[in-house]
């Protein structure tokens, strides 16, 4: 078996006094599409805010492509990373938010060339081309020049994609990507999400669309109150749930 | 038929032609507005005290000038150390650090917890605290001494007074704009990978700038004026000059008259270069994307007020 893209044990998350998560462990392995569902507070957010160290973790083990996140380990004494080796960590992950979080003062191609160039250092007119093969492919070929504030929600989640893709991350983590969105909209975003997931993308999707992770999701993990509940193929997981947890959740959502 | 039934109708459908309410009221206020403009202008052209051509005999005059030069170099220089200041200062708030925000903030109480004037007259007289400055290692050797007396001309103290209490105001207004930037704007920079001096050099400074021009704006006009206050430290600004003439051929209020027409052309043209700034840093959001030429704006906004029944800002929110 090949080493796992994401490796969590026993994950630890506090804020304060509350306890977010408490104690996740759960394996990704490369290619392969994992949904997280549950209630909402249940630190599914959380837990993939942690991923690219957005969140620092309290306790546990928590390792992306066989390395630490946000420590280096040096005998057994933990070692936190530097801001910048951190950052260069993050730039091989991709994120896609709820709120889409694009730079508002940017078109939709700077939007989506800003960190290569900035941050990969790759050649404005290099970044460009990719940049514009990037938005063809999540279907805005014709909205390179306009800001985000005069596109729709669905359009700008799908320049958010293209942006994160343009780093040519080995991880995608989406956090609630469709939540935002008029129903309407929702389709082109899943579409652009499956055919990622078709090209082989290692993908987290926090959803609570069910169709998608039905169709799309190789593993299903049901977690709520920080820990994991349940997980295992959507099959299993959507339609013979054995936690009475889980299927009282999937009653009220389906 | 059915109530939702939708129908066609053939071509544009007509504007509504209303009569418009009558407002008599309107008339009656504008035309006092209009006697009290007319008989204010009347008095100021026809008083003889006013003794325009005095006026218009000083208003090039070298050493006015050379007092105008000074005015805007000042407010120049001390609204340069006040924005760079003001960032710093605002970035240092900001810190997790305790003792680097403590210290911001101890800094920013001090210097807007007394007035400017005495700032000045403090800087103007810190020789006689620090007679000598030296440069070196802290508690240890110095290498270059200095006297202070030589280091703090007039002008330096004036530099230093309005610059590092601009530094303080300023320091809250970037303050303002960085923490109108919604986190998540933040968050999305550093999951592309940009550390946290780029996600704020980058990304989140370039937003605030839309919240921080217009009350820089303020504080650039606000200075121009207030660099009148180094005239009470002997530096040669322009109500400096105005007075060193006006004391010898007692002409004060004409003299006050020409300092006020070239502060205001100042501030005048600040106002356009506001203008265009603004223009600048709010593209891509709908209310700041007005298009066209501040003469344009302003004569759209005259005209609107012939046709009360559209809107004053035609152009406002319109996408491209």
């Amino acid at each position: 078996m090949s080493e796992p893209m994401v490796s969590a044990e026993g994950v630890h998350k506090r804020f304060g006094r509350l306890e977010v998560l408490k104690g996740i462990t759960l394996r990704v392995q490369p290619g392969e599409v994992m949904c997280l569902l549950g209630p909402s507070g249940s630190g599914k957010s959380t837990f993939l805010r942690c991923i690219n160290h957005l969140e620092k973790i309290n306790s546990g083990r928590l390792s992306v492509d066989g390395e630490l996140v946000g420590y280096r380990q040096v005998g057994d004494r933990l070692h936190e990373l530097r801001e910048s080796e951190v950052a260069r960590k993050r730039s091989e992950i991709g994120m896609v938010f709820q709120h889409f979080n694009l730079f508002p003062n940017m078109t939709a191609l700077d939007n989506v060339t800003c960190a290569p160039i900035r941050v990969k250092k790759t050649a404005r007119e290099e970044a460009e081309a990719r940049a514009r093969e990037l938005l063809a492919r999540v279907g805005l070929p014709d909205k390179l020049d306009c800001y985000p504030a005069q596109l729709s929600g669905g359009q700008q989640q799908r320049v958010a994609i293209a942006r994160a893709l343009a780093m040519e991350p080995k991880l995608m983590l989406f956090d609630e990507p469709t939540s935002a969105l008029d129903p309407e909209l929702v389709g082109d975003v899943l579409q652009a999400m499956k055919q990622l997931a078709g090209e082989g993308m290692t993908m987290i999707v926090v959803t609570h669309e069910m169709g998608f992770a039905r169709e799309v999701a190789d593993t299903v993990v049901f977690m709520d109150a920080g820990v994991v509940v349940e997980a295992g193929s959507p099959s299993e997981v959507l339609s013979n749930p054995h936690h009475e947890r889980t299927r009282a959740f999937l009653s009220k959502v389906l | 038929m059915s109530s939702t039934e939708v129908t066609e109708t053939a071509g544009r459908p007509e504007d509504i032609r209303a009569a418009p309410v009558r407002r008599p009221g309107r008339w009656v206020a504008a035309a006092i507005v209009l006697v009290l403009a007319v008989s204010i202008v009347r008095s100021i052209v026809t008083n003889p005290h006013f003794e325009w051509g005095v006026v218009g005999e000083y208003l090039f005059d070298e050493r006015i000038l050379e007092g105008l030069r000074v005015t805007i170099e000042l407010t120049v220089i001390a609204m340069a150390i006040g924005v760079v200041l003001g960032m710093v200062l605002a970035v240092m708030r900001l810190s997790p650090n305790p003792l680097v925000s403590g210290g911001s903030w101890l800094y920013i109480w001090f210097f807007r917890g007394t007035p400017v004037l005495v700032q000045l007259l403090f800087w103007y007289n810190v020789s006689a605290l620090y007679p000598k400055i030296a440069l070196g290692i802290p508690f240890g050797p110095a290498f270059v001494h200095l006297s202070a007396n030589t280091l703090i001309t007039p002008f330096t103290a004036a530099i230093l007074g309005l610059g590092l209490n601009e530094g303080a105001y300023m320091a809250e207004i970037v303050r303002a704009g960085i923490i109108s930037v919604p986190e998540g704007q933040a968050d999305a920079a550093r999951s592309l990978g940009m550390t946290r001096l780029e996600t704020m050099r980058r990304i989140v400074l370039p937003q605030a700038m839309r919240v921080i021009i217009p009350p820089t704006g303020n504080e650039t006009i606000s200075m121009l004026k207030t660099t009148s206050l180094v005239s009470a430290i002997a530096v040669a600004d322009l109500l400096f000059a105005a007075e060193g003439i006006y004391s010898q051929n007692f002409k004060t209020i004409q003299l006050l008259i020409v300092a006020s027409i070239w502060y205001i052309v100042c501030t005048s043209v600040l106002y356009v270069g506001q203008y265009y700034l603004e223009r600048y840093y709010g593209r891509g959001s709908s209310r700041g994307g007005e298009r066209g030429t501040l003469a344009g704006r302003v004569l759209r906004g005259v005209l609107s007020f012939r046709r009360p029944g559209e809107s004053a800002r035609p152009g406002g929110g319109e996408h491209r």
